[in-house]
């Protein structure tokens, strides 16, 4: 295990000198543009450390669930693992949306309330933001 | 090493555009522009000394750096024709008045120099623009009349801009299936949203336009007056006057002020009945919805594309990456069309 600060108050750290230190301090818009955007990939990353796998697992359920394939228990992958199976899985799925196979309306409705939760679960992390205020706007 | 490159382009410019004006001309105050990955800009003034062209003028250099970032992009000997027939036509546009294949090993356009915002954001909301927002919907639509009355035969345009064998609607598609393809990340959201535009396509457009191809907001000169100048034409081709029309309304060129619908400062209504008084064809209200859906496609698309060409390497750059993670808002917003339009209701999984 390694000494604290552990990653996210590192990744927290460097967000805040972007911030506080280096926006400030410069006055060539571009640079201060790309130093913002910095900035704002550091605290998406805080945010998918802080989330942790629950969203990843819920994803694989559905997805099992979906094409029919046998569900794992939560705890027997590693992080790493479940995000190459779900990537599999969601090739067969888009494969199938393509041919057709999802084409009758409650398969489409199915397929497309896991595409959803896929989605917002997506900008829990990337931009909760967004989130809020499309809700909101709807 | 600037400086030097900087001294040799001004020289080459001067030696150019003295050939092309059959005078001796000065070039003046040339200095580089932010430009997009695959262009240098250069701002300069020149002087004509005498002939027809005779007299002073504020100028741009766009200079071809490297490969286009997209396929379909024009290279800018066929942007400078459709430039040029845009201006011909009427079209309140930058007046280009030079091309040359090989100026300093880059083929450049010579074009008038539009002073103005172009920044999206800053229009829809800084207080010295509300007047601007205020006349841009009934001036954007007509000019956008204007360019889809452009006579694409009379300028010679079929030679330089590409249109397709397949309906417009479906050579977007097949173009969306053909990036999805070769990035290769799975996205089942844009799958059954392109499922969606294959059932829902409309009746084949009665006439092929040559369409702008990115009319939107952060193509627009924009000054305290209103709009002075539609920009970027490298991506204009012979296509469906929907594609431009419904372009604008699409969520991400609203700029963040979601509740107005068509570019972030009015309803639809003023900018589409400007369109039609200018002799646009009027549009009904499922094509537009249609198209909307399908430039929300385009730009989902568009922000893996851009991730794509930090990922591969041939772009590394931090403003790419981060579009990557952009991609999930637009497919919410694209889910969120389709499934109003399937279930009738909004979406309730959104929130």
């Amino acid at each position: 295990m390694q000494d604290r600060p552990n990653s996210r108050e590192l990744i927290e750290a460097v967000a805040a000198f972007l911030e506080q230190e280096i926006i400030p301090a410069t006055d060539d818009a571009r640079l201060r543009f790309r130093a913002l955007i910095a900035a704002n990939v550091l605290a998406v990353v805080g945010r998918e450390l802080a989330a942790g796998e629950a969203p990843i697992y819920g994803e694989y359920e559905r997805l099992t669930e979906l094409l029919k394939v046998p569900t794992e228990s939560a705890g027997s992958q590693s992080g790493e693992t479940w995000h190459a199976v779900i990537y599999t899985l969601s090739k067969i799925l888009c494969a199938q949306i393509r041919a057709g196979d999802w084409d009758d309306p409650a398969d489409f409705e199915r397929a497309l309330t896991h595409a959803q939760m896929t989605v917002v679960e997506k900008l829990r992390v990337s931009n909760p933001r967004y989130l809020k205020a499309f809700a909101r706007a709807d | 090493m600037a400086e030097i490159a900087q001294v040799a382009l001004q020289s080459a410019l001067e030696t150019w555009l003295a050939h092309e004006t059959s005078s001796a001309v000065t070039v003046s105050g040339l200095a580089q522009m932010a430009g997009g990955a695959s262009q240098a800009i250069w701002r300069f003034d020149l002087h004509i000394a005498d002939g027809v062209w005779r007299g002073d003028y504020r100028l741009v250099a766009r200079r071809q750096m490297g490969g286009k970032i997209y396929a379909e992009a024009l290279d800018l000997a066929a942007e400078f024709e459709v430039l040029r027939a845009a201006y011909k036509s009427g079209v309140l546009a930058p007046r280009p008045y030079w091309f040359a294949p090989d100026v300093l090993g880059s083929a450049t356009i010579v074009m008038a120099r539009l002073d103005g915002e172009t920044i999206g954001r800053r229009i829809v909301k800084a207080p010295e623009f509300a007047g601007a927002r205020a006349i841009l919907p009934e001036q954007m639509g007509a000019a956008l009349a204007a360019i889809h009355q452009i006579d694409i035969e009379a300028h010679g345009l079929r030679a330089s801009v590409p249109s397709s064998s397949l309906t417009p609607a479906q050579a977007h598609i097949t173009r969306l299936e053909a990036d999805l393809d070769r990035i290769g990340e799975p996205h089942p959201a844009i799958e059954l949203c392109i499922r969606w535009l294959r059932h829902n396509e409309p009746p084949p457009p009665k006439k092929r336009v040559l369409v702008h191809g990115d009319y939107r907001l952060g193509n627009m000169m924009v000054t305290a007056e209103g709009l002075a100048g539609v920009l970027d034409w490298e991506f204009a081709h012979i296509g469906e006057a929907a594609e431009d029309i419904a372009w604008g309304m699409v969520r991400e060129w609203r700029f963040g002020v979601d509740q107005l619908h068509f570019s972030g400062i009015s309803a639809p209504e003023p900018f589409l009945a400007a369109y039609v008084a200018h002799g646009g064809e009027p549009i009904d209200v499922a094509r537009l919805f249609y198209w909307e859906v399908m430039g929300n496609l385009d730009w989902a698309v568009g922000t893996l594309n851009q991730a794509d060409r930090h990922l591969s390497g041939d772009a590394p750059n931090l403003e790419f990456a981060s579009l990557g993670r952009r991609c999930a808002e637009i497919e919410l917003e694209a889910l969120s069309l389709i499934a109003t339009a399937l279930r009738g209701t909004e979406a309730s999984h959104a929130r």
